[in-house]
């Protein structure tokens, strides 16, 4: 038996008896208003309602755990059967679904013939309200189809591959028992995250039995933080010259394997959004990253999906938190990304930034910090598909200031726009109730002695408020909706037919592209990533002599190909369009083809 | 028969009679070819029945053949575990002496005596890593460099295999071909050697240089896209290099290799790792990183800056982060490891210093072992282990020590030294002053024509269909990396002493009698060395820096501990040294108490102490 395997029967033996008996409470206050309990009669979740006329309504100002995800998904999939398609792409490593729905009119032609823009949420499992983002899409997409114009033709000119939730057993724990905002980010994969031959044997716990892990802090006049007088609840760090009063000891746990520390080895850690397979590098030097590339089943699953979707031209990968539209690099050393790609990302990241006021277009390394083996890198870099990882919720949501009041920030950092804390005490106190924080109460730990456990309850750091969560959604499902009418629509037509005498015929056709995405990224190009586009040329009855692109269209300058003319590689620019012209000899019908991965495929008809 | 060379020197002639006689003969030397993989197949089902053999499927490749392992127990297991050496061969797949010697070798390990090295650990062995290539060594015509089954579109124009190269001479053979062509960029020499062209010293271009065939896809280009797929060799996560082609498109995209990975990490009582194929990393050493990391200037990110106290973003040297997080990460868990994985280093390419002991070390045995043997001959120089490659991957990212041997490459001869006035030799001095054929063409060639042996085809004029004229001809597939196959024997028992004493070098763990110093009221102070008489440490410096390998634990029962935790881990033994390792425990007068070692490699040891 392997280390590992023995460890995981030995697991359950130093866990202490506190831990079983709070694990049996139910969540209790602030957390569970927030996540509608499950409906007990019936598998459909209270938190969706069939509406009069078969439309599913959902509530939107609430979380859906894992089963009323996947219910979600059922019924939007049962209510409309035509416009998507629900597969699981595989089970996770405990053997949940790992859900993705298809949204496109099978009426117009295949998901696959179309351009694509692939969707996902939560491969962190702990940044839930990524799930909630991709149901909002979708559920958005499907109700306004046949109301909205754009809608209406979007859905049916654009593929949506949907994941709501990539990492299921991550996001499933964050609500099955107690938690806090940093469970379930892991894959569930036992990992030795502290060296000492163990695994996964020291990690939170619900001390108290109040169904949340909170902070523990320790009276300490040689420590390194102190109550702040205007509100006590608020801890500051000490500077040089102020007596501490407290030290923070983490979050609540118990040193279970008596290292003398707490809480370094809990469930995983595996990173999905670590794990994936360009610039991936070992735990050392990138904690998360996995024994190896797509090691984590549900990486493994996505990635094999998104694999035979070559039809896939931008991706959104949502996370929390921070209110930002990241793009790489993800690391500095790696190679520059072409200008003509990063002028794409610029322009739709000011979009981005007007569609959600108070996000930030970042660069990932540079403004944020570096990342190995990450999913967007992954797509960019392998497949030359651009994408934006969408980071949810921006501490400003927190704001509780008058007019003339500055935001505050005591660290300087890209941080410094969040509220100090006090103010988020009063937006607490003033908008929720006082709900959103756990005062501190003494607790007998046994190992520190005397404690106190409290602070910010789970769904109140990381996670936008219940009441703000729909705007929240709608904006950043717009974005994506806004960005897929951009991605590559191509028109085709013959523009000239020039008879040089006897059978001899010279051909001209344009492609146009009426989407703002080029049909290939500037980096698919360089790299041969995929095959370009194929403007092609025939007929039954038709020879192709030569032929080449336009270089120069108003003067006529054509870029001859020696070989197989009548297939020509290129590729077209967003708003932009691309000529090409053939000699060819023969009569009758002939057809001028443009077949591009990212865009679908076009044709324009003609006489010789 | 070679390893029944091996058995004579080693066993009675009794068992060597019976042995021999249930162990049916390698086709090598018989048939006069390579045994392909159902004759390797076949063997190896043949060794399965010994008593301490097993077979497993470790996965399917590309094209959906079993990779097969070969699991050997050892002679008599260690309480707590033995420690494993797994041994990896031709992840190339067009390597047959290397499949051939790790047979060999599995076979020698079962017939040899039970007080060996070899005979002291487990053995995993994989004779055919990538059997899907393997066969391509079979297939007609001959092709080399085309991977496992797996489809590849290495020219990017979402076709795969559509244009594969053609046997115009019909030898069964894909050779070189060049092609006429005033533009080329290639010439021959007067005694019919390619060599590149440089028209400022007088030998213009006259060839343009493809792999037998013709454009059969129209594209202007030759067999730019032939079917095949990935070389296992180079699919490893160890500084893989991307938009390769034939590395695959990400480390560990193919089955093979994610069967290997997964089968080391499942079984951690792997200690060395043993590499068969084209690299060598003893045949020079590496390049060692002297500074370390630690000198290093790191930025702290904002997120980990005030958790220790320090500046965000501003550069600091990485031992004073590293100290802080020693101080003041304490409480969240930013221990030196955690930390060190935060700051978006760079991986380690090339190994610490301290690790050069060992290497240099295993080196010289592999140096002097050949010598010994008359075969330390120049030759043409395997290419230490390169991106993605089993062995680095083996030794940065597993932890273990990793040894990658080739076993032959084309025999050059020693360069030629003119003497000077005082009649000893000068040194030999390269003549720069007209291009030349690569010495291992001239040397293939060589062999060739005044040998006998296989590798060179005399060039062969051919017409192409679009009326170009080439020839064909020059160096066979693979004939610079492998013998013919009559010599496959030589070679093979050349290495075979050297890997089969390899376990001995291993580390083997040894725990003192404890020293127990009465303080008074019950309390005494109890220390144990925990000892590593192997040749080699546990775990490596690299292995302590990549914290992969488990750690060896040391736990004291029996008593309680006032002072450190019952259970401690040491960070590394040294080769040959010891660590103290320290209690102070309070029990009664007529208490007994034991102290246990143990790490999945290196076993259990548990000593006793205490008042009787």
């Amino acid at each position: 038996m392997t280390q590992r395997a023995h460890h995981q029967r030995r697991l359950p033996l130093v866990l202490p008896a506190v831990l079983t008996i709070s694990l049996a409470i139910a969540l209790a206050g602030f957390f569970a208003e927030l996540v509608a309990a499950p409906a007990a009669a019936n598998l459909l979740p209270s938190s969706v309602q069939p509406a009069s006329g078969g439309k599913p309504q959902f509530h939107w100002d609430r979380y859906f755990d894992q089963d009323q995800v996947a219910a979600a998904l059922q019924v939007l999939h049962e209510a409309y059967p035509t416009l998507t398609e629900l597969q699981s792409l595989g089970t996770s490593e405990e053997g949940r679904d790992i859900w993705q729905l298809t949204i496109s009119n099978s009426a117009t032609g295949a998901a696959g013939g179309k351009p694509a823009m692939y969707v996902d949420g939560a491969i962190h499992g702990n940044e839930i309200q990524a799930t909630e983002v991709c149901l909002y899409l979708a559920w958005l997409l499907l109700d306004r189809y046949g109301e909205w114009e754009r809608i209406t033709e979007l859905v049916d000119r654009v593929a949506f591959y949907i994941v709501p939730t990539v990492n299921v057993d991550g996001r499933a724990r964050f609500f099955l028992g107690p938690t806090s905002e940093q469970i379930g980010r892991s894959a569930i994969v036992p990992f030795d995250d502290d060296g000492d031959g163990l695994y996964d044997e020291d990690g939170p716990q619900d001390l108290d039995g109040d169904g949340m892990i909170l902070q523990m802090r320790v009276r300490d006049p040689y420590g390194t933080h102190r109550s702040d007088p205007e509100d006590p609840r608020v801890m500051l760090r000490v500077k040089p010259g102020e007596q501490a009063e407290w030290t923070l000891l983490g979050l609540e746990g118990i040193d279970n394997d008596g290292d003398g520390l707490v809480n370094e080895d809990g469930p995983g850690y595996v990173d999905m959004n670590r794990n994936w397979g360009f610039n991936w590098v070992p735990p050392y030097v990138q904690a998360g990253a996995g024994d190896y590339p797509f090691a984590a089943r549900p990486v493994r699953a996505v990635g094999d999906f998104v694999a035979a979707r070559p039809n896939i031209a931008f991706t959104f990968a949502f996370h929390n938190t921070g209110g930002m539209w990241l793009r790489g690099p993800g690391s500095a050393q790696l190679p520059p990304y072409d200008p003509a790609d990063i002028a794409v990302w610029d322009w739709l990241g000011l979009e981005g930034e007007r569609t959600l006021p108070g996000y930030r277009y970042l660069i990932s390394h540079k403004d944020l910090y570096t990342t190995y083996g990450d999913f967007d890198e992954f797509l960019y870099q392998i497949y030359g598909v651009p994408g934006f990882v969408g980071e949810i919720t921006m501490s400003s949501e927190f704001a509780y200031r008058g007019r003339s009041e500055r935001p505050g920030g005591e660290d300087g950092t890209i941080w410094s726009r969040r509220p100090p804390l006090r103010e988020k005490q009063e937006f607490s106190d003033q908008l929720m109730a006082g709900e959103m924080f756990r005062d501190w109460q003494p607790f007998d730990h046994p190992q520190f002695g005397p404690i106190e456990i409290g602070g910010w309850k789970p769904l109140t750091v990381r996670t936008t408020p219940g009441w703000l969560l729909p705007g929240m959604l709608h904006r950043n499902a717009m974005f994506v909706a806004w960005t897929a009418t951009q991605l590559p629509q191509i028109s085709v037509e013959i523009i000239a037919v020039e008879d040089l005498g006897g059978s001899l015929r010279r051909v001209r056709a344009r492609a146009a592209n009426a989407g703002g995405l080029p049909t290939l990224s500037a980096h698919a190009r360089n790299k041969r990533l995929c095959r370009h586009d194929l403007f092609t040329i025939g007929g039954e009855r038709v020879e192709v002599l030569g032929g080449g692109l336009l270089s120069d269209p108003h003067l006529g300058v054509v870029e001859t190909e020696r070989y197989r003319p009548e297939r020509l590689e290129t590729w077209v620019p967003g708003l932009g369009a691309r000529q090409a012209e053939w000699i060819v000899r023969g009569k009758g019908r002939v057809v001028v083809t443009y077949d591009g991965l990212r865009c679908g495929k076009s044709e324009a008809e003609g006489r010789l | 028969m070679p390893w029944s060379r091996l058995l004579r020197q080693s066993v009675p002639t009794g068992v060597l009679v019976a042995v021999l006689s249930a162990l049916p003969a390698m086709a090598t030397g018989t048939s006069g070819a390579w045994p392909d993989g159902k004759e390797l197949a076949g063997r190896l089902i043949e060794l399965a029945r010994h008593e301490r053999a097993t077979l497993h499927e470790i996965g399917r490749s590309a094209g959906g053949q079993k990779l097969r392992l070969l699991e050997i127990a050892p002679a008599v297991p260690r309480q707590g575990g033995d420690p494993a050496v797994l041994l990896l061969a031709n992840c190339e797949g067009e390597l047959p002496l290397t499949s051939l010697a790790a047979v060999e070798l599995a076979a020698a390990v079962l017939a040899g005596g039970t007080e060996t090295p070899a005979a002291a650990v487990r053995w995993y062995v994989l004779p055919v890593a990538s059997p899907d290539a393997h066969d391509r060594v079979f297939a007609v015509p001959r092709a080399s460099g085309l991977g496992n089954a797996a489809p590849v579109d290495l020219d990017g124009d979402g076709l795969e295999g559509e244009d594969s190269p053609d046997d115009l001479d019909q030898d069964g053979l894909i050779t070189w071909m060049l092609v006429e062509d005033p533009a080329g960029a290639w010439a021959l020499s007067d005694d019919g050697l390619p060599l590149a062209a440089n028209p400022a010293r007088g030998v213009p271009g006259r060839y343009r240089r493809e792999s037998e065939g013709f454009d059969q896809d129209g594209d202007g280009r030759f067999n730019e896209d032939p079917p095949g797929g990935v070389d296992i060799a180079r699919n490893f996560p160890h500084d893989f290099a991307a938009w390769t082609g034939r590395g695959g498109r990400w480390p560990a995209d193919q089955p093979e290799t994610r069967a290997i990975l997964q089968f080391a990490f499942d079984h951690r009582d792997i200690a060395l790792v043993i590499v068969l194929g084209e690299a060598n990393n003893l045949y020079r050493l590496p390049v060692v990183n002297n500074r370390g990391d630690t000198a290093a200037l790191v930025t702290v990110p904002w997120r980990l800056a005030g958790e220790l106290g320090l500046e965000a973003n501003a550069p600091y040297p990485l031992d004073l982060v590293l100290e802080a997080a020693r101080r003041y990460g304490r409480r969240q868990n930013l221990t030196p490891a955690r930390v060190r994985a935060m700051l978006s280093l760079e991986p380690m390419n090339r190994p610490p210093v301290e690790d050069l002991v060992w290497w240099q070390a295993l080196a010289d045995e592999y140096r002097n072992r050949l010598a010994a043997q008359g075969c330390d001959t120049s030759r043409l120089a395997p290419p230490p282990p390169g991106p993605g490659s089993p062995a680095a991957w083996a030794y940065f990212q597993y932890g273990t020590p990793a040894v990658a041997l080739d076993l032959w490459s084309v025999p050059l001869p020693p360069p030629v030294a003119a003497a000077d006035s005082t009649g000893s030799p000068a040194p030999a001095v390269a003549d720069t002053s007209s291009p030349r054929p690569a010495p291992e063409l001239a040397a293939l060639k060589q062999r060739t024509e005044q040998i006998g042996l296989s590798g060179w085809r005399p060039w062969t004029a051919v017409t192409l269909p679009d009326g170009t004229r080439a020839l064909v001809g020059g160096p066979e597939p693979g004939a610079l990396r492998t013998p013919p196959v009559a010599e496959a024997n030589v070679h093979v028992d050349a290495l075979l002493p050297f890997l089969l004493e390899l376990p001995g070098w291993l580390p083997r763990l040894t725990v003192s009698a404890p020293i127990i110093s009465d303080r008074g009221s019950g309390v005494y102070e109890v220390v144990v060395h925990v000892g590593n008489k192997g040749r080699l440490p546990y775990p490596t410096t690299m292995g302590t820096i990549n914290r992969r390998p488990p750690p060896v634990v040391v736990t004291l029962a029996g008593a309680e501990a006032l002072q450190e935790n019952l259970r401690q881990v040491l960070p590394q033994l040294p080769a040959g040294g010891a660590v103290a390792v320290r209690w102070l425990v309070r029990t009664g007068r007529s208490e007994r108490f034991s102290v246990t070692a143990e790490a999945p490699s290196l076993g259990t040891v548990t000593v006793t102490g205490g008042q009787r």
